[in-house]
């Protein structure tokens, strides 16, 4: 065991995957001799070489489309988009074309890839470096969505999602690129896609919360639970790390316990994956429900830049939403 | 005959030094005969031939069961055969194929069954794609052949993919991507063509173009070699197609080649009777099909009215085709959920057994 942030992590499992599977090439904008805008895939060009960590042109477009053709041709591509917010010219191949290509095939054809991008705003990164467009590819049918918070599940669900067989796309939530630190294992592991992790289990059901969060929130969900502690409100709190196919089990098992539940996100409320999580909870659980299901997320504007603590649902926000919840 | 922006060969003469001759078109039917210089082709002279009278029969009775509503689409080929039949014999076994949709009959060409194409074209319950896409989107793995995108030139970038992880197998595979010039407006042709140009790819870009459309241009500027060929010539295509895959097999990259055919599709000019006759395989001076077969006959490689005959084999299998289809009927409710993952999440099993009430 070492410890170890989350770019630390994902460049160990990186490297340990390429070393296991020669099929794997990582491509994208300043991946190969810079080491990523982030510095996660450093040092993988040295060891690999132009072949398998490739400087790409400027053009998600582009570095999707012939990703998608080099999984066809039977690599695993695991691309880089420097930001979230620079998905969008490639939204095309991955929405028409990466999830579809083995249903339209008929289950000839299949383009496996991991889409590995940076989400979330706090870095003074303003309305183009600081989106969570999670949704946007939760709806698209064919697509698994992965969003680690610990640098354990970062390496052990990026080793999961390279070995998957389906596309994932994989968030790693920029603002704790260094901040979330913790013990991981050197060798091979992995995290099972689709199971999330019970944080801080509730010990008793009266007048206790759920809270779920995944990526950077989670860390402003457990602070919030610990203020709300603090008036002998018990929170039990979910990371979700796989956001779809999403655990309904688990979710469901604990708010049928707590009867209330407070769900956090940076995107924009509106037909964020709360609204999704609240029509699966009013779907399971309705009858064992206390108080409204209640989102805590990020407004429906633009991300400021001046404003961003304003605009993230961080622990000051998350804590009256429990209260008010518990006490309903 | 491909103008290599480093070596800028005139088109007709590769040995010679010349500035691109952008604007010349690469022909080998001439009035009085064949180009010497194509004779090589000749081989696979009577094959390009058989091939394009089986597209344009397909094709034509493809049309006239999309026109009664019994299949719900078809991208027709008529007039465009000797490019795709040209570019896709060019090719080895083992190359990989992009088609387009209208660039269907590729699988064919390669081996795809009429009847599964007719399968996939209804839908049926024995069509590979399992009824989730439409008519002229087959999957066809087995002969190395990608099934097309509705997305017009989102395969194009793929290519280059194709050919880039060849490359970095180092593996003797070459990628042919077909289009029409539609595809020239989109960003997806940018990224392909710059792609390939940065990569050097073994990929071999073959667009189908109207006369205005000066596509070969554009490859100057990617640092892409290009060629104009008449593509109304399918032993012109299959040649400059063949030379441009020689030179991606050697390293050096990418052409792009624009084969110069009439607007498309020839079919709609078409009236209703002349497609169920079947009375399509002369379709004037300007006729690819009508152009081979009169070149072919002159020097002895076929029978003068060879393509009735062949043309007759293939309406009745195609007759055959249809009735296997329709009685086949179509794929099972649940094949909706088959396919959209590897395995079968949670939540698509649950919405499964909903399906049918």
């Amino acid at each position: 065991m070492a410890e170890m942030n989350l770019v630390n992590a994902i460049n160990d499992a990186l490297k340990l995957e390429m070393r296991r599977d020669p099929r794997v090439v990582v491509l994208g904008e300043d991946v190969g001799r810079v080491g990523g805008v982030f510095r996660v895939t450093q040092g993988l060009w040295d060891e690999f070489g132009d072949d398998r960590v490739v400087d790409t042109p400027l053009s998600e477009g582009g570095i999707l489309g012939t990703a998608i053709g080099m999984a066809l041709y039977g690599l695993v591509p695991v691309p880089e988009i420097q930001f979230a917010d620079f998905i969008y010219p490639g939204y095309d191949q991955i929405v028409s074309e990466l999830a579809k290509m083995r249903w339209r095939s008929g289950g000839e054809y299949s383009a496996k890839m991991v889409v590995r991008t940076p989400v979330g705003g706090g870095i003074r990164g303003g309305l183009y470096h600081s989106q969570s467009p999670e949704s946007l590819f939760i709806h698209v049918a064919g697509l698994k969505v992965v969003c680690p918070a610990t640098p354990y599940d970062a390496k052990g669900l990026l080793l999961a999602s390279i070995r998957d067989p389906d596309p994932v796309l994989f968030f790693e939530p920029k603002r704790i690129y260094r901040a979330a630190k913790g013990e991981v294992p050197e060798g091979d592991y992995t995290v099972e896609i689709g199971k999330a992790r019970i944080v801080r289990e509730a010990t008793r059901r009266e007048g206790a919360v759920t809270v779920i969060a995944w990526g950077a929130m989670l860390y402003e969900a457990i602070a919030a639970a610990d203020k709300a502690a603090e008036q002998g409100i018990e929170c039990e709190i979910i990371d979700l790390r796989t956001l779809w196919p999403v655990d309904i089990d688990t979710i469901a098992a604990s708010v049928t316990k707590t009867g209330r539940v407070v769900i956090v996100h940076e995107a924009p409320k509106t037909c964020g994956f709360g609204a999704e999580l609240v029509a699966l909870v009013n779907e399971r659980c309705f009858l064992s429900l206390e108080a409204p299901p209640v989102r805590v997320a990020g407004f429906d504007t633009p991300f400021p830049y001046t404003l961003e603590m304003d605009y993230l649902p961080l622990a000051h926000r998350i804590l009256p939403a429990i209260v008010e919840t518990a006490r309903y | 005959m491909l103008v290599s922006a480093a070596m800028h060969a005139a088109p007709d003469r590769p040995t010679e030094t010349k500035p691109p001759v952008l604007g010349q078109v690469v022909r080998a039917l001439r009035d009085d005969g064949i180009d010497v210089s194509f004779r090589a082709a000749l081989d696979v002279g009577p094959a390009l031939h058989r091939h394009m009278v089986r597209a344009r029969v397909v094709s034509a009775r493809m049309v006239a069961l999309q026109r009664a509503g019994r299949i719900g689409f078809h991208t027709a080929c008529i007039g465009a055969e000797a490019v795709i039949v040209g570019a896709t014999l060019a090719a080895r076994e083992g190359d990989w194929i992009f088609p387009s949709a209208r660039d269907w009959y590729a699988a064919l060409a390669r081996g795809l069954p009429l009847e599964t194409y007719v399968h996939h074209a209804f839908g049926s319950a024995r069509d590979p794609a399992k009824g989730h896409a439409a008519p002229d989107h087959a999957p066809a793995r087995r002969f190395a052949v990608v099934p097309p995108s509705g997305v017009v030139g989102a395969h194009v970038p793929q290519a280059v993919g194709a050919a880039w992880a060849a490359k970095i197998r180092k593996d003797p595979t070459r990628v042919v991507a077909l289009f029409g010039d539609e595809v020239a407006d989109t960003g997806d042709f940018h990224n392909a063509m710059n792609f390939s140009g940065v990569f050097k790819a073994p990929v071999v870009f073959v667009c189908r173009a109207r006369p205005s459309a000066n596509v070969a241009d554009r490859a100057v500027a990617y640092g892409l070699a290009s060629a104009r060929v008449d593509g109304t010539d399918a032993l012109a295509v299959l040649t400059v197609v063949r030379e441009a895959l020689s030179r991606a097999a050697e390293g050096k990259g990418a052409t792009l080649i624009e084969a110069v055919c009439a607007p498309l599709p020839r079919a709609a000019e078409l009236d209703d009777a002349a497609l169920a006759a079947g009375d399509v395989l002369d379709l004037g001076e300007d006729d690819c099909l009508v152009r081979l077969e009169r070149a072919l006959v002159r020097d002895g490689r076929i029978e003068a009215g060879a393509a009735q005959g062949i043309a007759a084999e293939v309406r009745a299998e195609m007759d055959a085709a249809i009735a296997a289809a329709e009685q086949a009927g179509p794929p099972k409710p649940e094949t909706i959920f088959e396919d959209v993952y590897a395995g079968t999440p949670a939540h698509l099993a649950a919405q499964r057994r909903n399906i049918g009430g």
